[in-house]
């Protein structure tokens, strides 16, 4: 197993360098572009226009996809009830959840007595969970509205692989997560990245897993989960 | 596979697949239904001034390829930072084999590969398919390929399109599927046997859109999730990158991302948008705990120091396939190579030089719709049209119709000529005839009437009937 390895660069930087016609600069000023459209999408939009956004914008997609995706704006007071009915929605089976204490703060522990919790420790093994479970749940760290899309930032005891391998999936997205689009999504990991955090694997998701290989027809469900449920929690 | 997918000369390739009639129907079928998505969801970017985001997108674009340098080596030390091992290959053998050896150093045996334009460039499969290692294609589209016996792509984001599901089914039969020709089915058998390949192969191999210099993050975009399955299970992980792939920042990345979604596929987004940096956390029982970036020239350095060094700034949506009048009449295939429309007419003849593809450029009206919609603001057709003047005065290599198009000019630049030509005409073509219209042309004229009647030549000239009828007569 290797690590912080380079190979090559020298020679391939510096023919580079040639071409364009000068040394290599020590530092690159970032330029201000002619235009900025995007900081104009749901502009001055507060918390809870953004939550009518992602939802509405979710049941577009819920349109687009024959009611593969689906989402609700939901109180945390019904918050665990509205869980427990999404998780038997599709018919009973496993069901694989993240090692995180915020479904205990939400107050999912009872509906979440008989998941299978995902145990780093135990290696392999939560990948086989995931690859048989019937239900997936998760919190999103961050919401963008334009698209609906939910993110998961990995660390330790999000395990990927259970992001992606159950055949259906619930999201709760808490409102306070919500930001207009890509944009802020980007501006945070931009932060991020300046104070050198770097998460592993960042993964944006507004959809089921889906297709149009075939005489172009939209299939779902060709690799990930099927179906997808938003439950957008207006006071978190 | 390499950029020339087969050794056919370009003509018979091309007679071929102007026969293939559901081949051509598919091409218009995807163009009108893509195009549809694009200009509708593009009406909805913001206010709807796309020119807006078309311009600030080939900014973005352009400021890295003129800081390349700066930017890979910024982005290859964030990669060491993330945990990874960055190997920059000058041409498609040396990053094949550093990936084939890599594979076989680690006893690799089952490798899962998500789509990924440039790895069919530097003909990696193949590779490591020589070397004993057993490759799976996840992407739907390039599963089917490959069960296919690697039938190669006809377009740069529905590779499959010139199969239809019957022939589909037939292809899955072979592996066992014995169900009918329904999409849900097909994709539900493809479903079945690709799951455990994910959770069960030492090594995942994927592209990469964008790669992020500020952070070393690789961006992937799919709407399969394919791709998140090769950098979830895999233990040892290998994204490939043209050089030119490269943006400063995240927020840079973020422009490119939302144009290339509308653009490619006609969606405000696709299903799944990842960034991957480096190895995953220590003690996580998922995500690579290897992992390598290769960065391939293979050529694109000849393109950074020539006159089409704008077409580095390509995103790979394929909205300019999307538009053209001459793809969607002989569709992806009949470009010879991986990279096929108006992208594949200026960026193959530089990748893989003009001896085998000096007929591409001809392959254009030099209508200009490629430009209009190009979302990385590259203008195509003056690129495609600069490929047409270095063939006609630099390289003074004659396309196909070459020979035919110096005739016209020395006819046409002879008065007399031209109107002895024009006056014999019609009696020239009257044993090609038949109920008034030409119906079997030969030579120049086969082209034509292979595919419809042409019009009889009508035995007074234009000019003269121009002049005759100032003078009161047949109007
Ligand atoms: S040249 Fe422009 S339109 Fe064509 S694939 Fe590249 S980015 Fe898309």
């Amino acid at each position: 197993m290797v690590k912080g390895q380079i190979l090559n660069r020298e020679s391939f930087i510096s023919n580079l360098s040639n071409i364009l016609g000068r040394e290599m600069p020590k530092e690159v000023v970032h330029p201000e572009f002619s235009c900025k459209p995007q900081l104009e999408i749901y502009k001055g939009f507060t918390q809870a226009q953004l939550a009518e956004e992602f939802h509405k914008n979710a049941l577009v997609n819920k349109a687009g996809s024959g009611g593969k995706i689906d989402s609700l704006i939901i109180e945390k007071k019904d918050l665990a009830k509205t869980v427990a009915e999404k998780l038997v929605e599709h018919g009973n089976g496993p069901i694989v959840a993240w090692n995180d204490e915020r479904f205990a703060e939400l107050g999912l522990s009872d509906v979440l007595k008989d998941a299978y919790v995902w145990n780093d420790e135990k290696g392999r093994e939560n990948i086989n969970m995931a690859l048989n479970a019937h239900y997936g749940v998760c919190i999103s760290d961050i919401s963008l509205a334009e698209t609906a899309s939910y993110t998961v930032i990995d660390k330790l005891g999000k395990g990927r692989s259970s992001n992606f391998l159950p055949l259906n999936y619930v999201c709760i997205v808490p409102q306070s997560t919500i930001v207009p689009r890509l944009t802020q999504g980007m501006q945070k990991l931009h932060e991020m990245s300046k104070e050198g955090i770097n998460p592993a694997a960042i993964n944006f998701i507004c959809g089921s897993s889906s297709s149009s290989d075939i005489e172009l027809n939209k299939v779902w469900g060709v690799h990930g989960p099927v179906r997808l449920t938003y439950l957008v929690v207006t006071d978190l | 596979m390499g950029i020339k997918i087969n050794d056919q000369s370009f003509k018979k390739n091309l007679e071929k697949n102007l026969n293939d009639d559901f081949m051509r129907a598919a091409m218009v079928k995807a163009q009108d239904l893509i195009n549809t998505n694009r200009t509708n969801v593009l009406s909805q970017l913001g206010d709807g001034n796309y020119r807006e985001w078309q311009k600030l997108s080939g900014e973005i674009r352009a400021h890295a390829i003129d800081n390349l340098d700066f930017y890979l080596t910024q982005f290859s030390e964030n990669v060491v930072k993330n945990g990874g091992n960055v190997f920059f290959a000058k041409d498609a053998k040396e990053a094949s084999q550093y990936i084939t050896n890599l594979a076989v150093e680690r006893g690799v045996k089952k490798v899962v590969k998500a789509k990924s334009m440039v790895t069919e460039e530097i003909g990696l499969n193949h590779d490591l398919i020589d070397a004993g290692v057993d490759v799976k294609e996840t992407d739907l589209a390039e599963y089917i390929l490959q069960l296919d016996d690697w039938n190669p792509p006809s377009h740069m984001v529905v590779p499959s399109l010139h199969l239809n599901k019957t022939q589909i089914r037939d292809v899955f039969a072979k592996s066992g599927y014995d169900g009918k020709d329904i999409p849900e089915d097909l994709a539900a058998f493809a479903r079945a046997q690709l799951r455990n390949e994910f959770v069960t192969a030492d090594m995942g191999i994927y592209g990469c859109n964008f790669a992020i210099a500020e952070s070393g993050a690789i961006t992937l975009i799919s709407n399969e999730g394919n791709i998140d399955l090769c950098t979830s299970a895999p233990e040892l992980q290998v994204a490939v990158m043209g050089m030119e792939r490269i943006v400063a920042t995240y927020e840079d990345a973020d422009i490119c991302i939302s144009l290339l979604a509308r653009n490619a596929v006609g969606a405000k987004s696709t299903s799944y948008t990842t960034f991957v940096n480096g190895i995953t956390e220590e003690g996580a029982a998922d995500g690579a705990k290897e992992f390598h970036v290769v960065i391939v020239d293979n050529g694109r350095s000849k393109v950074l120091k020539s006159q089409f060094k704008e077409v580095l700034q390509c995103m790979r949506c394929a909205a300019c396939l999307n538009i053209c009048p001459i793809y969607r009449q002989v569709g992806g295939h009949s470009y010879n190579a991986i990279y096929s429309g108006p992208l594949g007419v200026v960026l193959t003849p530089l990748l893989a030089g003009y001896d085998d593809f000096k007929e591409l450029p001809y392959m254009c009206s030099l209508c200009g719709a490629c430009t209009e919609v190009c979302p990385s603001d590259i203008k195509l057709h003056s690129l495609i049209h600069e490929h047409k003047r270095v063939l006609a005065e630099e390289k003074k290599i004659s396309a196909f119709w070459g020979a035919s198009m110096s005739g016209a000019g020395m006819v046409f630049s002879r008065p007399w000529m031209y109107k002895l030509g024009t006056s014999v005409a019609p009696y020239v073509t009257a044993p090609l005839m038949e109920d008034g219209k030409i119906k079997k042309g030969v030579g120049i004229l086969k082209g034509w009437t292979d595919k419809r009647d042409m019009p009889a030549l009508e035995k007074i000239r234009f000019r003269d009937w121009y002049v005759s009828r100032g003078k009161g007569g047949n109007k």
